[in-house]
């Protein structure tokens, strides 16, 4: 197998052509898919009539089209796709199990039944509308998914083994669908959509000011994963391994489903419980790609959800699917092969 | 010098106690099995000696210093253990395995130096791992599997290897190669070795040193011509043999004695 050396200094570090080449792939992929994210739609862009509007050249109704609409809204795919693929990726390797995902850990249920309590408790029933302003609810999300994330840190800081966690997080967020049901039955038709539209998740709604608030925080939380990523990786062979090759296993055990939690939660904040690609996109990385690295599965988690809502805008055009809607079409099957991967693996 | 002291070290779970109030030293730079029935605390033993648990109470040095003392990575570099059982992810070739056991020596930005590559070679070649070195751990037989583990553990380059019975689920030849590649890491590169054992004719052959476990103690130890007799296997093992000599090395051998006569004449 090729490999670059580099070393210079203090920093050395080795590059796998293979990797390399992937590496390539996948950013072509996803600028691929982003060109279509903003490209398709009422009216089409050849990459043209696309580049010109970069240079300012193009009509104005084009300009709006593309920087206000549908730019935010594939950035927005980028950035919560990346998110949660990493929380994802995070969560499989702590665990080591396939099917780990932030869903699975109850921390997207523990977002669902905040949001849900936050449209309930704020409708005004007269009016109908809500009595706080829309921009609070990905402050309601982010914070049902912390509260979630404390108490699993709290378990796992007693000493509850992670693989254990897991099944109290399927607990927690088959509890949380209960809950959100309830919610849904007290409140009025506007807000019952209005949770309904949050839980299938979608980008459709994004814009530049969510962004400017989420971007920074998702950078710093995709940072600190960089960071953690050489310490949790020993920790999918085996605790015991990682232990004995000095990884200080207990506290990169609790960072890493801190970050996890942050991420997944910052995620969801702002477009929904965008499903399934927390699941997918570290496995398609690791299995299908052979990279179990935190950029691969961001550059696909990235492109899923892209390509994910021009999948959905198109399909039915001009009637749009929600976001959430396509990743599920996608995940759920996937879901199930990697179930039944996993039976076969353990009946061998 | 001794690798290890324990002083009054109780060992067990948080419920149960496994081993009480033990004291003994591991000698440095020599083989040392530990042995015992099953379940009796051995392989919990041998985790505490290698930070997986912590003993429940009394001092455990390493090198003369208290084990909790030592950071994780510096007490890495100074110690490997293998499990007893070892399972790759999929998709993970033997280098990459093997590169892990540098962990201990990278930081952020050195992440693979020279002396990383010069570790990990030497580690496939003291194996006889290199023509395997892009295969996937997933594919191997077992008796490569086991060699590419001590790999990983070797790459760690510490003077300490802790080995949970690695040489279970293996054929004869194999249980011979491995102990072979044990021998020749403690006589050649002088490093310390301590393991875990069921094979008691195998344990007598390559141990320098062996301790007993039984009743909750150390029943006995010493060199294994000192340690097994008659009276240990019946104490420590429950069962009556008789001790002979292997015929190739003078180490001990026993034959068991089996529960029923066994001349009866068989049904055909």
């Amino acid at each position: 197998m090729k490999t670059y050396r580099f070393r210079k200094g203090p920093v050395s570090f080795t590059l796998r052509k293979r990797e390399i080449e992937l590496a390539l792939l996948l950013v072509v992929g996803l600028l691929v898919s982003i060109y279509f994210g903003l490209a398709i739609g009422d009216t089409f862009l050849s990459p043209a009539s696309l580049a010109a509007l970069f240079i300012g050249a193009g009509d104005a109704f084009e300009q709006l089209v593309v920087f206000e609409f549908r730019m935010p809204r594939v950035l927005m795919a980028i950035t919560a796709g990346a998110s949660l693929a990493v929380s994802g990726h995070l969560l499989q390797l702590t665990i080591k199990n396939e099917l780990a995902s932030p869903e699975i850990f109850g921390i997207v249920g523990g977002a669902g039944v905040a949001t849900a309590t936050f449209f309930t408790v704020f409708s005004d029933e007269r009016t109908n509308q809500l009595s706080v302003p829309l921009a609070y609810i990905p402050i309601a999300s982010f914070l049902g998914a912390i509260v979630v994330g404390m108490f699993l840190f709290y378990l796992l800081k007693r000493g509850v083994p992670p693989v254990r966690l897991a099944l109290v997080g399927i607990g927690i967020s088959i509890f949380s669908q209960g809950i959100v049901q309830f919610m849904m039955l007290a409140s009025n038709v506007y807000r019952k959509n209005d949770i309904q539209q949050w839980l299938t998740g979608t980008v459709y709604a994004a814009t530049w000011n969510q962004l400017k608030i989420m971007v920074p925080f998702v950078l710093l939380f995709l940072l600190a994963a960089f960071l953690i990523e050489r310490h949790v990786r020993p920790l999918h062979i085996s605790e015991a391994t990682a232990t004995s090759i000095g990884v200080p296993v207990r506290g990169i055990q609790r960072g890493t489903l801190l970050l996890s939690c942050l991420l997944a939660g910052i995620g969801v904040a702002f477009v929904g419980a965008i499903g399934f690609v927390g699941l997918m996109a570290p496995h398609i990385a690791r299995q299908g790609l052979k990279l179990p690295y935190i950029w691969a599965t961001l550059l696909v988690g990235a492109t899923i959800v892209v390509l994910a809502d021009v999948l959905a805008r198109t399909i039915f055009y001009p009637y749009e699917l929600r976001t959430g809607v396509m990743t599920a079409v996608i995940g759920a099957p996937y879901f199930f092969y990697l179930l039944r991967r996993m039976m076969k693996g353990s009946m061998r | 010098m001794n690798t290890f002291d324990l002083n009054h070290v109780t060992i067990g779970y948080e419920q149960k106690t496994v081993l009480d109030q033990l004291s003994f030293s591991i000698p440095h730079g020599k083989i040392t099995v530990l042995l015992g029935a099953n379940g009796c605390g051995k392989s919990t033993l041998l985790s505490t000696l290698a930070r997986q648990r912590d003993a429940l109470g009394g001092e455990i040095a390493f090198r003369n210093k208290p084990l909790d003392s030592y950071r994780a990575k510096e007490a890495a570099r100074l110690m490997a253990f293998m499990p007893q059982v070892n399972v790759a992810p999929d998709g993970l070739t033997v280098e990459q395995l093997v590169r892990f056991g540098r962990y201990p020596y990278q930081t952020f930005f050195k992440r693979y130096s020279e002396d990383d590559e010069r570790a990990v070679e030497r580690a496939l070649a003291f194996t006889d791992t290199v023509s395997l070195r892009d295969t996937l751990v997933s594919n191997l037989s077992g008796g490569q599997k086991q060699r590419v583990w001590i790999a990983l553990a070797l790459a760690q380059e510490s003077e300490t290897i802790l080995l949970d019975e690695p040489t279970t689920y293996l054929d004869m030849s194999h249980q011979i190669e491995i102990l072979d590649l044990m021998y020749r890491l403690n006589r050649l590169e002088g490093k310390t070795i301590i393991m875990v054992l069921h094979d008691l004719h195998l344990a007598c052959r390559y141990a320098d040193h062996v301790i007993a476990l039984a009743g909750g103690n150390v029943y006995r130890e010493g060199s294994p011509n000192d340690v097994v007799d008659e009276t240990f296997m019946k104490d420590v093992f429950g069962l009556k043999v008789v001790v002979t000599e292997d015929p190739l090395y003078g180490t001990p051998l026993c034959v068991p004695y089996s529960h029923y006569e066994l001349n009866e004449k068989r049904p055909t």
